[in-house]
């Protein structure tokens, strides 16, 4: 729903540039000044699971050119806290180097990385195996960062869940065994809802393993109520994982094949959580285009800090592509 | 305050005492009249009328008009512009006396006369005034074959672009809704078409274009920074006219009647782009994209009728509209973007006697943008507009010929919607809110006084007292420190909600040295009630007007200019020197980060972020207005910046900020049927923002914006040629009482113009961004700046005929 009017701008975009017929580019060389480089917070905590942080800083807008700048930028010596309000606990670090055999796709899925870069790189997360500490719907945690002598705070909650009503699959009209993933919600009444979409095919590869080794994002995985609020309604969102395959031509891009199995994490926030996800889509959408302002995605961290420090009310639902399910 | 206060009392005495040795004159007679010419018959502005024993004159005024006190007695009147005949008349003054002056061209062929356009050395009371006559501009390159007024304006010092083709413009580091551009005395809102690359200002309806820069009369208010005034034709007093063109992308034509006896004029003009039609048998019934299409179109029309002497009544309209629609069937997605400005006028002139004057208008426009969109099972309209009512009533009293007071009071209602929306998914309509219309009332009284103290010094100073009701229905948000809203203010119609006013002090002195030149002085003070906010970089119909809230304050603006003018060569050569400085208060951004869809369900101007700005340049003009070779040099060095405390803690410059603007234009007419023209433009490149760093967020690559505007594009420059070749103006006719051939001038006169834009196929930037390269996991990517030049080399042709 929400990347219907995320893109609102974005299809005046296409409509202008359509008409800029004429149009060609190069590159030039321009002098962009540089700042100092931040802190950068990737946090999160879900329902049930413990919480994980990386913490990176960024860099000048011409310096990445190799995996070292990249993965070299994570930080591993601070010291980081988390309290429920009640109690408090010290995060440990899980590295890269810690990851059994066997494990390496969970750590794949962890850092973001694919596994067979786990055992090249030195990174390490951040987190507790103490259950007390492992998501809960109304628990609210608050994480503290030492970090060369500075300290960042941040606050997040993990909301009562709203789960899907119904998911199903919808042929198109003219390809017949291809269709997008559609379901409804109802919305509470009250103001301020925000929902998070993530899928997973369940299919396995040539390999053996599943095709898909995390959940994937589509392009705006985020809305909120504005418009919806106290209704039910339908809403449908695209297979993500075809906008990264190249064997897969434009006319199938974004459909779900029929046949196909899809877990949907579907996931109710916080509007903290939403606003950073909200922007950072918007960023990522339109970031660069002369028709929109530029965008910084605002973090919740205080101190001066980049990123978030997210609560994720998450729920399962499994989506099987046929007939049936229209 | 005190200082403003003891302006006011001294204008004040200033027009007292005045006025009192006026009235207290006796044994003068008043001798006043119309200067005309075939193409203005209404009038003629800057014709120079002299007496000669007396050793007085004056010029006429933009209705042609002219007045002097004098005594009894026999005079030699001599009546004189460029490109025409010099009149000179005998009168005897034994009462008052009006008379009638119509001017014959020179040379045969009106297309040739060029009248000399005034710039501050000729205008006895405003400082950075240049009018342009469209006749003189028609011979410059025309961009795909469109000759436009608005583009034209942008080779002036002072005055520069918004983007390549753009219509809209800056005026001394002023923002484009700082601008009043009135046609015919009514504000439009938006005066372009095709998102931006042309004006609505079509060619063959307008007569000429008046801008000024400087320090603005008392009698136009509401803008900042520049007054541009498009007037239409007048339409042809003797016979029926007929004006056309066929160009590339549009056509158009230009209809010019008398009616009742020769007491009224008509003239009809039409213009329509033909892009729709030439694209559609590209585009077949099979394919997806059928449906698509775009076109703009409008249409002016005039009408002025004279009932008796004393009154004469003129009726304008322009109604305009473009429509972008786009389909793809296979993405079962269609967009429908009309959008469009209409205006309607009615204007009552009276005289009263030799000395007074009334002019009254009432008028209504309204610009209107929509947005309309279904895929798959969503839809969804989104519309914005603004729309006033207006009255001016202005009086103009000539005290005697070297003094003379204007005032008045003007009044608009109103009616902004800055956002409205409508969706559904299927049959589910969603709740987008109700959209917020938001209604006011600006009046302004004013008063000018124009005085020649003595030969050699005029003092012309005005002030004006402006005021603006922000009245309900409305309801206001309250947001609190984190920005939720924890307040909602209910207010019923017609309830205040905030008002506004204050005092608009405008003067300006000239001195003229003998052989010297002229040296002028101003200083304006300005408010204006209405915002225009944008999330774009550019200038779109996107962006919003809205108007002065209880959050949102007038903006506030002075300027102070000084500037020397000298003429060559009886005043073949003008030129000019301006500096000028400019302090801006209240003007306005969206916050860092602001959405479009956070204006529909929120008042806009929560969105918002208050600033100030300053700019300061100078500003040098050299202009040949007579001859074969005519044209202009016009250099700006400047600069322009902006102070937001909450998006920057130091002021930054802004997006329009251009140290250097050069531009130089030129027509050459080689003989009767050939003319040349060249257009060459050099300026500074935009400023803009690109992110300074990057960071990660889970395997997303996200930018991190630093300093506002601070990056510069790179610099700009242009040259444009054309070739007017003009059909032979006679052709050979058989006289029966000669038994031979004679040369008659013919009635239908045609010319090709053959134009190539961007001559030497510059690549220049339209705009700057950032692309990322490779795979950041192979460790390959790499980031890179990606210039995008809009416009190469474009040759156009159009055909323009008149009978």
């Amino acid at each position: 729903m929400e990347f219907f009017f995320l893109t609102y701008r974005l299809r005046l975009l296409i409509c202008i540039q359509i008409i800029l017929f004429t149009s060609c580019q190069k590159e030039v060389k321009i002098d962009i000044p540089s700042y100092e480089n931040k802190l950068v917070v990737e946090g999160r905590i879900e329902t049930g699971l413990p919480p994980i942080i990386l913490l990176g800083t960024s860099k000048d807008i011409f310096s990445m050119n190799s995996l070292d700048t990249i993965f070299g930028s994570y930080i591993t010596d601070a010291v980081i806290t988390i309290s429920d309000g009640t109690n408090f606990d010290t995060l440990q670090t899980i590295c890269t180097d810690d990851i059994p055999k066997g494990y390496e796709d969970l750590g794949a899925i962890l850092f973001g990385i694919p596994s067979i870069y786990i055992s090249k790189f030195h990174l390490c997360a951040y987190s507790t195996l103490n259950t007390t500490f492992f998501g809960k719907v109304g628990g609210k945690y608050t994480i503290t960062i030492h970090y060369k002598g500075k300290k960042y705070t941040s606050t997040t909650s993990i909301p009562e869940p709203v789960y899907l009503d119904t998911i199903f699959w919808k042929k198109e009209k003219t390809l017949p065994n291809y269709g997008l993933a559609y379901a409804s919600i109802t919305d509470p009444i009250e103001k301020g809802n925000a929902y998070f979409w993530e899928a997973l095919r369940i299919k396995t590869g040539n390999d053996g393993s599943n095709v898909d080794k995390r959940f994937y994002k589509p392009r705006n995985p985020v809305f909120d109520d504005q418009f919806i609020n106290g209704i039910k309604f339908n809403f449908w969102y695209e297979n993500p994982r075809t906008y990264y395959d190249e064997n897969i031509s434009d006319k199938y891009r974004g459909f779900y094949l029929r046949g196909d199995t899809v877990t949907i994490k579907f996931s109710t926030i916080n509007q903290v959580t939403f606003n950073f996800l909200q922007k950072k889509y918007t960023q990522i959408n339109t970031g660069g285009s002369p028709f929109s302002s530029p965008i910084n995605v605002p973090s919740n961290i205080s101190g001066g800090a980049l990123g978030l420090w997210g609560g994720y009310s998450t729920t399962y639902s499994t989506l099987i592509c046929d007939d049936k399910n229209q | 305050m005190k200082l403003l206060f003891r302006i006011i009392i001294l204008l004040s005495v200033n027009i007292f005492i005045t006025a009192f040795l006026a009235f207290g004159q006796s044994g003068s007679f008043t001798f006043s009249g119309t200067v005309s010419t075939k193409e203005n018959p209404e009038g003629v502005q800057g014709v120079k009328i002299l007496i000669e024993e007396l050793k007085i004159n004056t010029i006429t005024d933009v209705n042609g008009f002219f007045y002097f006190s004098i005594p009894y007695g026999t005079y030699t009147v001599l009546f004189k512009t460029y490109g025409f005949e010099t009149v000179k008349k005998t009168i005897s003054i034994i009462e008052n006396k009006q008379i009638e002056i119509n001017l014959k061209p020179i040379v045969k062929d009106l297309e040739e006369v060029r009248i000399l356009a005034k710039t501050g050395s000729k205008d006895p009371s405003h400082l950075g005034q240049i009018e342009l006559k469209m006749k003189d501009i028609k011979n410059l390159p025309a961009f795909m074959g469109e000759i436009d007024i608005l583009k034209t304006i942008q080779l002036l010092p002072g005055v520069s672009s918004v983007n390549e083709g753009g219509q809209g413009f800056y005026v001394r580091g002023g923002s484009p809704d700082q601008n009043l551009v009135l046609v015919d005395d009514v504000p439009i809102y938006n005066a372009s078409h095709l998102f931006g690359f042309f004006s609505v200002f079509n060619s063959d309806a307008v007569q000429s274009a008046n801008l000024i820069k400087g320090t603005m009369p008392a009698h136009f208010g509401g803008r900042m920074s520049s007054v541009l005034e498009i007037t239409t034709n007048e339409g042809n007093k003797d016979h029926l006219k007929i004006n056309g063109g066929i160009g590339l992308i549009a056509s158009r034509l230009e209809i010019e009647s008398p009616f009742a006896n020769k007491k009224g004029t008509i003239m009809v003009a039409g213009r329509r782009t033909y892009l729709d039609l030439i694209t559609k048998p590209f585009i077949s019934n099979s394919s997806p994209f059928f449906g698509s299409s775009y076109f703009f179109y409008d249409l002016n029309i005039k009408i002025n009728y004279q009932l008796g002497k004393k009154d004469k009544i003129q009726f304008t309209s322009y109604y305009g509209i473009d429509e972008f629609k786009y389909v793809n069937k296979t993405d079962e997605f269609n967009v429908k973007i009309p959008w469009g400005n209409s205006l309607y006028s009615i204007k009552w002139n009276h005289i009263f006697n030799s000395k007074l004057f009334l002019q009254t208008t009432s008028y209504s426009t309204k610009y209107n943008f929509s947005f309309g969109s279904e895929q798959t099972e969503f839809a969804i309209k989104l519309s914005s507009g603004i729309s006033d009512l207006g009255q001016k009533i202005d009086f103009t009293y000539n005290i005697n010929e070297k003094h003379k007071v204007k005032y008045g009071i003007d009044y608009t209602f109103h009616k902004f919607t800055p956002s409205s929306l409508s969706a559904s998914q299927g049959s589910t309509p969603l709740n987008p809110g109700a959209s917020q219309n938001l209604y006011s009332h600006e009046t302004g009284i004013y008063i000018t006084d124009d005085y020649k103290i003595t030969n050699n010094f005029n003092l012309s100073s005005g002030i004006r007292y402006s005021m603006f009701h922000f009245v309900g229905p409305f309801t206001r948000y309250v947001h609190d420190n984190l920005d939720n809203v924890n307040e909602i203010i209910q207010y019923n119609k017609n309830q205040l909600v905030k008002w506004y006013g204050g005092f608009e002090p405008r003067i300006t002195l000239k001195y003229q040295l003998k052989n010297i030149g002229t040296f002028k002085a101003g200083y304006s003070y300005n408010y204006q009630y209405i915002h225009l906010t944008s999330l774009s970089a550019l200038s779109l119909p996107t962006d919003i007007w809205f108007p002065t809230t209880d959050l949102a304050k007038p903006q506030k603006g002075y300027q102070i200019s000084l500037g020397y003018f000298k003429n060559y060569l009886d005043d073949i050569i003008e030129t000019s020197i301006e500096i000028y400085y400019k302090g801006l208060k209240n003007i306005v951004e969206y916050k860092p980060g602001a959405l479009p869809s956070d204006n529909l369900t929120d008042n806009v101007d929560n969105l918002l972020v208050f600033g100030t700005g300053k700019s300061y340049g100078i500003e040098f003009f050299v202009r040949k207005n007579v001859g074969k070779f005519t044209g202009w040099i016009g250099y700006t060095l400047a600069k322009t910046e902006r102070y937001f405390p909450d998006i920057q803690a130091i002021p930054f410059p802004a997006k329009y900020d251009r140290r250097h603007d050069l531009s130089i234009t030129s027509t050459y007419k080689l003989n009767e049927r050939w003319t040349f023209g060249a257009a060459y433009v050099y300026a500074t490149g935009n400023t803009m923002t690109l992110p300074s760093n990057w960071y990660l967020h889970e395997q997303n690559l996200l930018l991190n914006y630093y300093s506002r505007n601070s990056t510069r594009m790179p610099s700009y420059h242009r040259l444009d040629i054309s070739i007017t070749f003009y059909d032979k103006a006679t052709k050979k006719k058989y006289d029966t009482e000669i038994n031979d051939y004679q040369d008659v001038k013919k009635r239908f006169r045609s010319n090709w113009n053959f134009s190539i834009y961007n001559l030497y196929n510059q690549a220049n930037p339209f705009f700057l961004y950032l692309q990322g390269s490779g795979y950041i996991l192979k460790g390959n990517f790499k980031m890179s700046v990606k210039q995008v030049t809009l416009f190469p080399i474009i040759p156009s042709i159009t055909w323009n005929f008149s009978f």
